[in-house]
């Protein structure tokens, strides 16, 4: 097999802390089938937002234990809210280093789940200047129908400061995955999963579908297009 | 052989040629076949070749440093033009920007575009947060006003007042009024209703005061003046002449309100707002929660019953 340039994901990290404004490239691809690493890289990212506002929106029915902060500091992730209020972040009352992190969360009633992520997103469009995390975006746009409403929050991403960082086991039916300037393409099954992760990179072609393929567990293919750009580069290694 | 001015070298097998054609690249055909052959079927356009961001196909072992190693500029805080609402200091943005600082307060701030979106004085460019029930009260109100309208047109299409040609035009206004989506389509429809050129037009020209004024009422019509009136008049139903110059039958739009204030923009004009972390009463009055036992829910939590008073006199001020 051929392989790419390498580095180590503190690296990469230094290079997507470095690029990662909205004046520059707002949001983040992570594709990856479940098991890749995604919510273990979403978390090394959120590590170069310590100071920021962060809204992660889990659609998930139940609550997803991987967002559980250690025993004890249970907001490291930011704390759990049904809905978001107005100037969210004002009173620093969630979750994260300065309590500026929030986690909106999802319930069995799919639709009650999608009214209440409508309305988060609507805050997040009108006020901006928030790192939104949409975990699984797939569900979001596709299960809860919010595909407009997640793209007209990317669009706010130089205009209003919305970055974005989403999350992805598929690459149908993914709201704004074209407005990843940084995509993190994971360990993926299967040759359309491969060719999907390639696209996402701007590959084409069955050698580079392949190198999409060989990405093991917690490896990534970093690719963004910003000044200096080194090109899609290996990266291994956890936080 | 000396080269002239126009030959070039085959892209094949280097030989030189004059080409016939200024845009040649190969000798003759057995050298653009055999190119052709040698070309890669997976870049069959050579991409790989000529995009300086394709992967270096190297292995990790033998990886030099990158391009953007050893020197990586980390993004700091920065220095904005906004400044402290309580020194007036220039604040200070985080590396992202989404949140500011002072450094003379040493206290975070909430960035002023965030709260613009709830201010009272709000203008047509800035933001404004649509909640559930804003797009609800909106629904409702399109409804509303299609309502209206049809009725209007279903009225006129009943009286027999119409004229005869225009009778089709009001049967597709109101296909068109049901099928409306937003009230600017209801505005454009009333407008066009009222234009002489959309053939809407009273069956006698005597009709015309009559008809405008029930349509600016936005009142029933009167159906006294028709039984009053001979409708059996075929030679008027068959007159070619088309009557008056540009008889109109006006359509309103159903307009009757101006959109009603939100609980959130009454919480803003008093200068409140609400926790959600607070028992009872959730109205923080200068950042103290009132938590009052309460049982009056609004929009997004819990008020007491006077500050719930003070609330419904807001909006009811507002739209009064």
């Amino acid at each position: 097999m051929t392989a790419l340039p390498a580095t180590t994901l503190d690296r990469a990290l230094s290079r997507a802390g470095s690029i990662w404004h909205p004046a520059g490239a707002p949001h983040h691809l992570v594709y990856g089938q479940t098991g890749a690493g995604k919510s273990t890289l979403i978390k090394a990212l959120l590590g170069l937002c310590s100071c920021e506002r962060v809204l992660i929106l889990d659609p998930k029915p139940h609550p997803d234990p991987v967002w559980d902060g250690p025993d004890g500091d249970p907001l490291a992730w930011g704390r759990p809210v049904t809905e978001v209020s107005p100037v969210l972040g004002g009173e620093r009352d969630g979750g994260g280093p300065f309590g500026l992190w929030y986690r909106l969360t999802g319930t069995p009633d799919r639709a009650a789940t999608a009214r209440r992520f409508a309305a988060a997103l609507a805050v997040v469009a009108a006020e901006g200047h928030c790192v939104l995390v949409l975990d699984d975006v797939r569900e979001i746009t596709r299960q809860l129908r919010l595909a407009e409403a997640v793209d007209s929050a990317l669009n706010l991403g130089r205009s209003a400061g919305v970055l974005a960082i989403l999350s992805a086991t598929e690459t149908g039916y993914v709201a704004g995955r074209a407005q990843a300037a940084q995509a993190w393409i994971g360990h993926t099954s299967g040759l359309p999963a491969a060719r999907g992760g390639a696209e996402l990179l701007g590959w084409r072609g069955a050698e580079r579908q392949d190198v999409c393929a060989a990405v093991a567990p917690h490896e990534w293919i970093y690719g963004e297009s910003q000044p200096g750009s080194a090109g899609p580069v290996l990266v291994t290694g956890r936080p | 052989m000396t080269a002239g001015p126009a030959d070039r070298p085959c892209e094949h097998c280097g030989a030189v040629f004059t080409p016939r054609r200024s845009d040649a690249r190969y000798c003759g055909s057995p050298c653009r076949n055999a190119a052709g052959r040698a070309r890669s079927r997976s870049d069959p356009i050579g991409s790989a070749k000529r995009a300086d961001k394709t992967p270096r196909l190297i292995t990790a072992d033998t990886a030099g440093p990158l391009t953007w190693d050893p020197v990586i500029e980390p993004r700091h805080a920065y220095r904005t033009a906004e400044p402290c609402p309580d020194c007036g200091e220039p604040l200070w943005a985080s590396p992202r920007g989404t949140w500011r600082a002072c450094g003379p307060c040493k206290v975070l701030v909430v960035p002023p575009t965030v709260s613009a979106p709830y201010s009272v004085a709000q203008d047509a460019t800035q933001r404004h947060v649509v909640s559930q029930r804003d797009r609800d009260l909106a629904a409702i109100d399109l409804a509303r006003r299609k309502g209206i309208m049809l009725a209007q047109l279903d009225q006129l299409a009943a009286s027999g007042r119409l004229h005869a040609e225009a009778v089709p035009v009001a049967e597709w206004l109101a296909v068109q009024v049901r099928n409306a989506t937003s009230g600017t389509r209801l505005d454009e429809l009333a407008a066009l209703a009222a234009d002489p050129k959309a053939g809407i037009r009273p069956r006698h020209r005597w009709q015309l005061a009559a008809e405008i004024t029930a349509g600016q009422d936005d009142q029933d019509y009167d159906d006294q003046d028709l039984d009053d009136q001979d409708y059996e008049d075929d030679q008027d139903l068959d007159d070619d002449d088309p009557g008056p110059p540009a008889p109109r039958l006006a359509i309103t739009a159903g307009r009757q309100q101006a959109p009603t204030m939100t609980w959130a923009s009454a919480l803003t004009a008093n200068g409140w707002r609400l926790s959600r972390l607070a028992d009872g009463c959730q109205v923080l009055d200068d950042g103290r929660a009132c938590g009052t036992e309460t049982a009056h829910p609004i929009t997004g939590g819990l008020v007491c019953g006077e500050h719930y008073a003070a609330l419904a006199a807001t909006i009811t001020g507002r739209t009064a």
